[in-house]
């Protein structure tokens, strides 16, 4: 039988190509044509075309190729939002609690928000639903000020692309304003976690197994790894903004290195944590020391690794959102740092909410990437498939249980 | 084989056992040795974080300066204020000279600071975290209301977190915010390992404690009260090692004391004289602090789990 | 093809957490001829795994040597294939590339390498399975599996750890058939270590008694094969059974009485 390419293999190449090709324009002469797009903040862009392209190459294209040829799928999304009414009330009565609580804690902080008292400050401490998705939302299109962004080339291109400039003033507010507001800043963050997480779990994996290959570097290796793993990078932030600087190089940089050091120290133990017998097994098979160490080692230290990646993921997210929030004029921690210099808790809960969305999602899509690279495990404990269970610190402790099955 | 053929085969073990002892205190050695130098390194003129930052000898300073840095400040970090005025960026020292109190004591003090409020945020999260997980055990209604808002705030990367503490108790009771974000991100933590580690006692333990006449209350204490410690003791440890990097870094958003201040109050300074090593032995420093306390840690929990592989392995 | 396995003057000292030595195996010397089935019996702790892992390879001894013909045993390789107690086929690997393992390794031409491969797995009855994960079949077929790996590597030596310790009787039963059509058709030496009585009467030319890491007795089974429950019923297969419970320091009483 004929055997497909791995799906490890897709997913490098993507990463890799995502990563490369962007960088290759900056090795360009001055005398290119397009010098202008070896500037670092149009490499994003560039960054950003490659990523779509691939998703509409690998993504797009195939699932619509599935759903031409199959009009059965179709039916069954059909059937599937005809069903959904139904579906939420079965939910709601098999699992009350769940609406209950969630019910009680929405309508609680309303009715707390309109109980307390309004205070001296300009916006309420605890302010209603009516105020964060309406008033406060609304400001929000104050932020797509592209005078205040220092992308002098960029703004132009902003402008064409999008008919609603940096206007100040409540009659100048907009809602599609708001929505490129959000929409900007979400690039910003996107684009150095991405990049970040992407250069730090490539380089940090290879580096995990790289080195216990050399058991002299390993032994070497473990007492400096774990010390400099127990270093609070988090507290490292002004270092960052005044040493690297607060621009996407140093951003990517700080994220990639917290990401690398929290996944070779995991990588190595996971290689520590292959089980003796199957690379005694391999080693009475004939197999030399380097094709049992690839073969045999790097394949059988994937699995234990998954709790390390989401937790990775979880500190590329903390370092990204301080970092703004501490040191950069753009991205969803600057719009959060707005927020505390306003002491603005509903533009707050705003930033909160779409920064979550954004980590569910990063989280759900490294969880799956992973799925794709161990495919030949046993199957996974019912029940996992629920999304907020693969998530954040709930998923790394939940993951690892599910390893262990 | 005769008796003496015996007596050099055993001392041949012996040697090989020493042998390795003696090769994990070398690689030690080596190991701090390399990491000294690499740093070394970074901070010499030929630093590869040239290709990061243009001017890296004056934001990473030598690993010799740094520790004098240290030393020099820790009980007594003279005239910090005073320079503060003088040498920082005039318009900022007029916006912030409010902030900032008479600093004479050292670095000590604003650590043990650090790590008190780090030490009860913990405890108190722990207590809520334990409560609700091991709490479900005997009422399931808890996880069903619990577990899917624990959830949905897990998911969130925990640093969006620390702008409400700051916004909410930040001018009133600066206190609250360290110990406050500590606290909130150990429940959540804890809540989890503790509901996982329950999870992972084995359904034929807690059978046979049935029909050894266990009644639900014998059974929770005696059986997932005690069976899930080592578990719960290696999520602690998770919990405290990610809450320095959050307790430092709240700090330097909102009090005016403890490590996180101190770094505030020197990024300041930035580009003064001593700034760069007061920044990375502060941060350094504060990761020796989490390996010490680690350590202790790993004591205590070695002690209360001698009778479990696993809590063995957590020691090593 | 086929060498003789020697055991000079073996020794195997460990030292335990507490700092004291344990001997594992104790001047151990005996040669077994190519194509034997050689079963170690011992009680559990007593050395049987030691003596297979350091002709494995796996270990290496305090003093003394293992030869195979004139080579002395330094590391493990493929002309000493084992087959080990715990599950031991790599999960991430199909059927096919964990039979493929070894002969890949050893840079084995395409065409030669699919010839050995769909032999051992016919030989196994698994060719349905060659596609499959290992995650997929149960744990006889994963031993089955173990087995083609080994065969396939075309070693002289093939060494076995218990390798049936933890499989049902049935199971065990059917691999036992399917390991002596193996060694029928490939004459190859086989090494089975054991603690079962009944398995290594069913399995063995020739018992090597091991207890507290000395080599105890070395005898012959000279029942007619196949041994079935008339034959391990009778007078002779009694008689060697009588003879390993003694040295195991179970006596006639004892044994009965359990």
């Amino acid at each position: 039988m004929k055997k497909s390419l791995h799906p490890g293999v897709f997913w490098i190449g993507w990463f890799v190509w995502f990563l490369v090709a962007p960088w290759l324009l900056l090795l360009l002469p001055d005398t290119f044509p397009l010098t202008t797009w070896t500037r670092q903040e149009d490499v994003l862009f560039v960054t950003w075309a490659f990523l779509v392209l691939w998703g509409i190459l690998f993504w797009v294209w195939p699932f619509a190729l599935r759903f031409s040829r199959s009009v059965r799928a179709l039916v069954r999304i059909g059937q599937g939002i005809r069903n959904a009414p139904r579906r939420l009330v079965n939910s709601m009565r098999k699992n009350p609690l769940f609406f209950i609580t969630w019910a009680v804690l929405l309508v609680g902080w309303q009715i707390v928000s309109i109980v307390a008292p309004e205070g001296t400050l300009e916006h309420p401490l605890v302010p209603g639903w009516d105020y964060v998705f309406g008033d406060t939302l609304f400001r929000m299109s104050g932020d797509w000020l592209l005078n205040k962004v220092p992308i002098l080339h960029l703004e132009v291109r902003f402008e064409e692309l999008a008919p609603y400039p940096a206007l100040i003033g409540d009659h100048a507010r907009t809602w599609p304003a708001v929505f490129l507001a959000l929409a900007f800043h979400s690039f910003m963050t996107l684009s150095r976690l991405l990049v970040g997480l992407g250069i730090g779990l490539v380089v940090g994996i290879a580096t995990g197994m790289a080195i216990p290959y050399w058991p002299v570097l390993r032994q070497t290796a473990w007492a400096p790894m774990n010390f400099l793993r127990m270093i609070p990078l988090l507290a490292a932030i002004p270092w960052l903004q005044f040493g690297l600087g607060a621009n996407f190089r140093g951003a990517v940089a700080f994220i990639a290195f917290g990401v690398w050091v929290t996944l070779v120290v995991a990588t190595m133990n996971s290689v520590a944590n292959v089980p003796d017998r199957f690379i005694e097994s391999a080693r009475t098979l004939g197999a030399s020391r380097p094709y049992t160490y690839f073969k045999v080692i790097v394949p059988g230290a994937m699995p234990e690794l998954r709790t390390a990646l989401l937790l990775s993921a979880g500190l590329g997210w903390s370092l990204t959102i301080a970092a703004e929030f501490l040191g950069f004029p753009t991205g969803l921690g600057h719009m959060a740092s707005i927020a505390v210099q306003e002491t603005n808790t509903a533009r707050l809960v705003i930033v909160a909410f779409v920064v979550a969305c954004y980590s569910l999602l990063t989280f759900y899509m490294l969880n799956q990437m992973f799925n794709r690279l161990v495919s030949w495990m046993p199957q996974r404990a019912a029940g996992t498939t629920d999304i907020s269970k693969v998530a954040g610190a709930a998923g790394a402790a939940r993951a690892e249980r599910v390893q262990e099955v | 084989m005769t008796n003496t053929d015996v007596l050099d085969v055993r001392a041949k073990a012996r040697r090989a056992s020493r042998r390795r002892r003696i090769a994990y205190v070398i690689y030690l050695l080596l190991g701090m040795v390399s990491f000294f130098a690499i740093w070394e390194w970074l901070a010499s003129p030929i630093s590869p974080l040239l290709f990061l930052m243009d001017d890296p000898q004056t934001f990473m300073p030598r690993p010799w300066n740094t520790i004098t840095h240290f030393v020099q400040n820790f009980l007594f970090s003279e005239g910090l204020q005073s320079r503060y005025i003088t040498q920082a960026c005039p318009e900022l020292a007029s916006e912030r000279i409010a902030d900032i109190p008479d600093i004479c004591f050292g670095y000590a003090l604003h650590l043990v600071e650090t790590t008190k409020n780090i030490l009860i945020g913990a405890a108190f999260g722990t207590i809520f975290g334990l409560s609700m997980g091991l709490g479900s055990l005997v009422f399931p209604k808890i996880a069903e209301v619990v577990t899917p808002v624990a959830s949905f705030f897990g998911t969130a990367p925990i640093f969006i977190a620390a702008p409400f503490f700051v916004i909410w108790f930040g001018i009133e009771i600066p206190l609250l915010t360290t110990i406050g974000l500590i606290t909130f991100y150990t429940t959540l933590l804890m809540y989890f390992f503790s509901r996982r580690a329950a999870e992972n006692i084995p359904v034929g333990i807690v059978e046979s404690a049935l029909t050894l006449g266990g009644t639900p209350r014998s059974i929770f204490r005696w059986v997932y009260l005690r069976g899930t410690v080592p578990e719960i003791a290696g999520g602690f440890r998770i919990a405290l090692a990610g809450a320095w990097g959050l307790g430092a870094l709240v700090e330097v958003l909102g009090p005016q004391l403890g490590g996180g201040f101190l770094i505030r109050i020197w990024s300041f300074l930035m580009g003064t004289f001593g700034a760069a090593e007061a920044l990375v032995s502060l941060t350094v420093f504060l990761g020796v602090l989490a390996v010490v306390v680690d350590g202790l840690l790993v004591l205590g929990i070695r002690f209360i789990t001698r009778w479990s592989e696993a809590g063995r392995r957590l020691g090593l | 093809m086929s060498r003789v396995v020697t055991f000079e003057n073996l020794w195997c000292v460990f030292e335990h957490r507490s700092g004291q030595l344990v001997n594992a195996l104790q001047d151990v010397n005996f040669d077994v001829q190519s194509g034997e089935f050689v079963c170690v019996v011992g009680r559990s702790g007593h050395g049987k795994t030691t003596l297979l892992r350091v002709l494995a390879g796996l270990q290496p001894p305090t003093a003394g040597q293992v030869r195979l013909g004139d080579d002395v045993v330094t590391g493990p390789g493929a002309d000493r294939a084992m087959v080990f107690q715990q599950d031991t086929v790599f999960p991430w690997l199909h059927v096919q590339e964990n039979v493929e393992f070894g002969l890949r390794a050893m840079k084995t031409p395409d065409s030669e390498r699919e010839e050995i491969t769909a032999h051992w797995l016919e030989a196994v009855g698994l060719t349905d399975f060659a596609d499959s994960w290992p995650r997929e079949l149960s744990g006889g077929m994963r031993k089955r599996v173990a087995l083609a790996s080994a065969m396939a590597v075309g070693s002289d030596v093939i060494l076995m750890d218990e390798p049936f310790g933890s499989l049902d009787y049935f199971t065990r039963r059917n691999l036992h058939d399917v390991l002596l059509d193996l060694w029928a058709e490939s004459q190859k030496t086989i090494f089975f270590v054991t603690h079962d009585i009944e398995e290594a009467l069913i399995l063995a030319d020739r018992v090597i008694l091991l207890a507290e890491g000395k080599l105890v007795d070395d005898i012959p089974v000279t029942l007619p094969r196949p041994r079935d429950e008339d034959v391990r019923a009778g007078a002779e297969a009694v008689a060697i059974t009588k003879v390993i419970l003694q040295h195991l320091g179970i006596t006639e009483e004892e044994a009965t009485a359990v």
